[in-house]
């Protein structure tokens, strides 16, 4: 059996509040979830109270409230969607840390971009906080790249045009097709990982790391 | 690397689509002559800028280019 067919019939337990499905999914899980919240940058009290939380979660409750199981589509790694999650959680839970404002400090000084930072912070928290930044972040750092590197990233990328038939349409040698490409994904990896320390100096992510974010989230909700 | 590429060239996309909620719209005629050629590599280093810029505004227009140049493969 595959791992991701296993996985969906323990999954499948642990949505019926099977304790031993249950016991046994923290029990895999913990050691790991705990080393990529902490590589990613929580302290180690922050990382375990998260993943209490978690694991609380994945109970189904007994006033009909579903396990957080439901909305994990089997797409990906069980470990990887649950890495996810705590990740947007603990992110979601900065950030409200570091909107709250000890009363009377706005007046003694806060700057209007302080308060601003505060506001785009607080646009976050209606929605899901970890993609709105992982998406705004990408976003920035598509932005600084030219029409250019935009528009061939994507014919070759997104729709499989070969390098070959760039040069043909582009009259380059293939050297200078593949260097510029090659420029313009570094350039995007370096923009954006220094958009997240921008937004949020906390966040500890490595480019595998947003990357798998992304795609966890592209195909591991329901 | 291409990958990953992939993949965050598709987180974006879909994001796009459920805020512009995107229909696979063809390029107006001007500028689908304007795209056939520069898929044939019949245009000027000039033009291409104006392409690029041109793509860039509309994305959608891109996917029609690349079936476009696709369509110039020989049958193997």
């Amino acid at each position: 059996m595959g791992q991701l067919a296993d996985e969906s019939l323990k999954v499948a337990r642990c949505r019926q509040g099977d304790p031993d499905a249950l016991a046994e999914l923290r029990e895999k899980c913990q050691s790991p979830l705990l080393g990529i919240l902490l590589s990613r940058g929580a302290d180690r009290t922050e990382a375990e109270d998260l993943l209490a939380d978690l694991w609380a979660d994945c109970v189904p409750g007994n006033d009909d409230r579903p396990s957080i199981l439901e909305k994990f589509s089997g797409k990906c790694t069980l470990q990887g969607w649950l890495a996810t999650v705590a990740t947007n959680r603990w992110v979601d839970r900065k950030r409200k840390q570091s909107r709250y404002v000890t009363p009377g400090q706005n007046e003694s000084g806060q700057s209007e971009h302080d308060y601003l930072a505060r506001l785009e912070a607080a646009s976050y928290a209606s929605e899901d906080t970890l993609i709105a930044l992982l998406r705004d972040c990408l976003k920035a750092a598509f932005a600084l790249c030219g029409p250019e590197a935009r528009v061939l990233l994507r014919l070759v990328y997104l729709y499989e045009l070969s390098q070959r038939e760039i040069v043909q349409m582009l009259g380059w040698s293939e050297s200078k097709v593949s260097r510029f490409l090659t420029k313009a994904m570094e350039e995007i990896e370096k923009h954006t990982l220094s958009e997240v320390k921008k937004r949020d100096p906390w966040l500890d992510l490595t480019w595998q790391d947003f990357v798998e974010l992304c795609e966890t989230h592209q195909i591991g909700f329901m | 690397m291409a990958e990953r590429l992939q993949i965050l060239l598709k987180f974006l996309d879909r994001f796009d689509e459920e805020v512009q909620g995107r229909e696979l719209s063809e390029p107006a005629e001007d500028a689908k002559i304007k795209l056939q050629r520069f898929a044939r590599g019949t245009l000027s280093e000039e033009d291409q800028t104006e392409v690029f810029v041109l793509l860039d505004r509309n994305p959608e227009w891109t996917a029609w280019l690349a079936k476009e140049v696709k369509g110039l493969r020989q049958p193997s």
